[in-house]
């Protein structure tokens, strides 16, 4: 008698656990579309309907020769390339104070043949870039700042 | 609909998840432990909480909490894959492991590569005992059970199975009927290469050279869809489920080969555990031998025969003979020592 009460309750148990969770899991269905959360989520990655042409906030570094580097995302606190773009979307939507904060913090850490951070936006065609090279059509410029290397030389 | 939730499968399945999840997890923690730690070091102003993060007192934690949280994850994450009381590790790990990748994805970006594995393991964690077969607490007990009620393993499989369709009905439901044309696609792909190249990643070069190809996109986007809306073919039946995380699968080889982003639980195969024979797949069987009943345990003449009911056993009936046992399933009973 006990054991069919016991196995009565694990059975309803295991019914609610089954039907919460596929409830859950399943709300963004009729939540706004694009609804992202963790872990439940929409799942909208590659979703949003985007244009040929975008801007891509990023951060670069500059040698003594003016040749331009790509840096890791290591120098932005992260091993994840995308949670390294999220930290300079944010400083540019944060205004000069952010921005110039970020940028002093990768100038501590760059490599010593950096002379100067940029923190940039670029606009890029997409598809172009992998065809006519990989130049941007259009940059603006949000900040600017010198390594520790720079100001040894100077 | 609850029958088929409840219908009994063979215990070693469910073992075999709670193994192969557990230690998959695990590692995976041990894996991100240092990135993790990291995120601590971040400006404060780039905290933008998701999920339980909401309710984190203060933001974001101090790097010295991360390492002990991710300690102690570690350590429960072990015990519960080698299933030592599984009712008090079970709920630890699940709650430590959803704290810490939250904390994970609370920096600007949620990854989508951990949602299914946590919400395998919160399941897995909510089942409790249920999957204690194969375990320390089995083998500290002498206890073997031959089957059990299934429903960690169909919800695992349940949940699944929506996730897919979600990213499939969310791609209409944003971009409207233009995703299945194409070019949104062909932009993402060449956008996240540039992306990975002008940020200092690994990108796909066959990405980069294909979006060049505009025509090819169409196929590939119709293809997308139909994995992903047709994921509930999965559960009607265990050839459908194979077919299908086949299927799965090979959308997630592209995903790789086409922008260098890797869901390593579904490559790997593991997400798609819950809904396959896992213990009829190559391997399975020796991956349990190692907690799980031995061959002498597997031999011994059943003086008592102990009967799964629900999450306990009880030596119900003695003395029964061989033939009253049930058929074909192997999880030999073992007397009480």
């Amino acid at each position: 008698m006990i054991a069919a009460i016991a196995r009565f309750d694990r059975r309803r148990w295991g019914t609610a656990v089954t039907v919460a969770m596929a409830l859950a899991v399943s709300a963004p269905l009729i939540g706004p579309a694009g609804y992202d959360d963790f872990p439940v989520s929409s799942y909208p990655m590659f979703s949003r309907e985007l244009r040929r042409t975008v801007d891509l906030a990023h951060v670069v570094g500059r040698t003594g020769t003016g040749e331009e580097r790509v840096l890791p995302p290591e120098l932005l606190g992260t091993d994840e390339v995308i949670q390294a773009y999220e930290t300079v979307r944010t400083a540019v939507a944060g205004g000069a104070a952010m921005l110039d904060e970020l940028c002093t913090s990768v100038a501590e850490h760059a490599e010593a043949e950096l002379v100067e951070i940029l923190v940039v936006t670029d606009t890029f065609d997409v598809v172009d870039y992998f065809g006519d090279g990989r130049s941007p059509i259009a940059r603006v410029e949000h900040v600017r700042c010198a390594t520790p290397s720079q100001g040894e030389v100077a | 609909m609850t029958d088929w939730l409840h219908r009994t499968i063979p215990a070693e399945r469910i073992a075999i998840a709670r193994i192969v999840i557990g230690a998959y997890s695990t590692a995976y923690l041990v894996a991100r432990a240092a990135s993790i730690a990291r995120l601590a070091d971040l400006p404060a102003s780039h905290w933008q909480p998701v999920g339980v993060a909401h309710v984190l007192p203060g933001g974001p934690l101090d790097a010295g909490v991360v390492w002990s949280l991710m300690a102690l994850g570690v350590v429960a994450g072990t015990l519960f894959t080698l299933g030592w009381r599984l009712g008090l590790t079970g709920p630890l790990f699940g709650g430590l492991l959803l704290v810490l990748t939250t904390y994970r994805n609370s920096w600007g970006q949620v990854f989508h590569t951990e949602n299914l594995m946590v919400l395998h393991v919160l399941i897995l964690a909510a089942a409790g005992t249920a999957g204690a077969t194969a375990s320390l607490d089995a083998r500290r007990a002498g206890r073997w059970r031959r089957t059990v009620d299934g429903w960690p393993v169909r919800a695992m499989g349940i949940v699944t199975v929506i996730t897919y369709v979600l990213a499939g009905v969310t791609k209409l439901r944003v971009a409207g009927g233009s995703w299945i044309d194409g070019d949104n696609l062909r932009h993402w792909i060449a956008y996240d290469n540039l992306r990975k190249i002008e940020l200092g990643d690994l990108h796909a070069p066959l990405g980069g050279w294909l979006v060049q190809h505009a025509w090819v996109f169409t196929p590939i986007a119709v293809a997308t869809l139909v994995v992903e809306l047709g994921a509930p073919i999965a559960l009607l039946s265990t050839s459908w489920a194979r077919r299908w995380a086949l299927a799965a699968w090979a959308f997630h080889v592209g995903v790789v080969a086409l922008m260098a982003i890797v869901f390593p639980y579904p490559l790997l195969g593991i997400a798609y555990l819950p809904l396959l024979d896992a213990e009829t797949l190559p391997g399975a069987r020796r991956l349990i031998a190692w907690l799980g009943p031995t061959e002498l345990d597997l031999r011994t003449t059943p003086q008592s025969v102990e009967v799964a009911l629900g999450g306990s056993l009880r030596p119900q009936v003695r003395g029964l003979p061989a033939s009253a046992r049930e058929p074909g399933v192997p999880g030999a009973e073992r007397p009480r020592r």
